[in-house]
């Protein structure tokens, strides 16, 4: 058999001008029973890379990594427990901010229906007022002119007695 | 458009990647199940930047190393976790060909390897290993690829340098 392939394959290895595929070949060939004395040495590198390749964590490992991540999950569950309570917290701003706008609004319409009522009050007690004063107004008008009238017929009266008077003094 | 990343079926299946190289880094094999396990935690709970990810898996190996080398930092390397997990792995001998000098030559190369500076180790141990291409090594490890072309081009060179001394005067 021709092992000038795997001389230049090594001579190569070394270099490191090997392909990843070359290098695997160079493995599987060491790893098989015939290997030409001057190979011989560099046998034992590529066998124990391939054995190391075979190198294996146990079969209960999967199951621990997955107890361990579902405890990691629920664990993060019990740490977001209060964005869980999120939903109650919003319940509850919601019923608080109705009650407010609730409150708020039976006050309003209080307001409004005092305010109606006393409007209506000062309206039609205003109005009766009011007309009141404009049924009286004639009258009252009547009796302040005629008293102008009489204190001036009055003044008129006493001013031309003074000049009486006077011519007389 | 982008498929939907599934942990399952996506991200899990990357455990075996993710712990052959948080072991490489920790050299313990207790550590790098830890690492892989934070890894994938970590991952998962990132999942709302699933959609950002180029690729999520080298997203996951980035992690890996990072987390691996925090742990390492903080722990002094024991070599031998290493050795036991690879002839806990598949074994060597149970090839008719392989022999005892087979695998002493195995763990010296393990110990080559290991002996490497960091960049190196990684490096060798993503393209020999998980046979990235150089560009994935180098968004994983956060260098360029020329620097790791430069670190895989050294690290193969000590290794041969090695298996040389090794051959011609025994270690």
């Amino acid at each position: 058999m021709d092992y000038k392939y795997i001389h230049q394959l090594l001579e190569r290895y070394w270099k490191c001008e090997t392909t990843i595929e070359e290098e695997q070949i160079l493995r599987t060939f060491f790893s098989q029973g015939e290997v030409p004395v001057e190979l011989l040495p560099y046998r034992s590198l590529f066998v124990y890379e391939k054995e190391l390749q075979d190198l294996q964590l146990g079969v209960d490992f999967d199951e621990r990594v997955m107890a361990e991540i579902n405890k990691t999950t629920v664990k993060a569950r019990k740490v977001s427990f209060a964005s869980s309570m999120k939903p109650f917290y919003k319940a509850v701003a919601v019923v608080a901010v109705f009650l407010t706008l609730g409150i708020a609004a039976e006050k309003a319409i209080d307001k409004n229906n005092a305010g109606n009522d006393y409007s209506s009050v000062v309206d039609k007690a205003g109005y009766a007022r009011q007309s009141h004063i404009v049924n009286e107004e004639p009258s009252s008008l009547m009796m302040v002119s005629e008293g102008l009238n009489k204190t001036i017929d009055g003044d008129s009266v006493a001013s031309m007695n003074v000049e009486k008077n006077g011519v007389k003094e | 458009m982008k498929n939907e990343i599934s942990f399952k079926n996506d991200v899990l299946p990357l455990k075996n990647k993710l712990y052959r190289l948080a072991l490489r880094i920790t050299m313990d094999t207790g550590e790098a199940e830890d690492v892989v396990q934070d890894t994938l935690i970590r991952v998962w709970n990132k999942r709302d930047e699933w959609d950002e990810l180029d690729s999520i898996e080298a997203y996951c190996m980035t992690i890996c190393k990072n987390l691996s080398l925090d742990r390492h930092e903080k722990k002094d390397a024991q070599n031998i976790q290493l050795d036991e997990a690879l002839h806990d792995s598949a074994e060597i001998s149970d090839n008719p060909e392989s022999s005892l000098e087979l695998k002493d030559r195995v763990e010296l190369v393990h110990r080559l390897i290991d002996s490497l500076p960091e960049k190196q180790k990684i490096a060798i141990q993503l393209r020999e290993i998980e046979g990235k291409n150089y560009k994935d090594i180098a968004d994983i490890m956060g260098i360029t690829e020329e620097d790791v072309k430069v670190s895989i081009f050294r690290g193969r060179q000590k290794i041969k340098q090695k298996f040389l001394e090794f051959e011609n005067y025994g270690l």
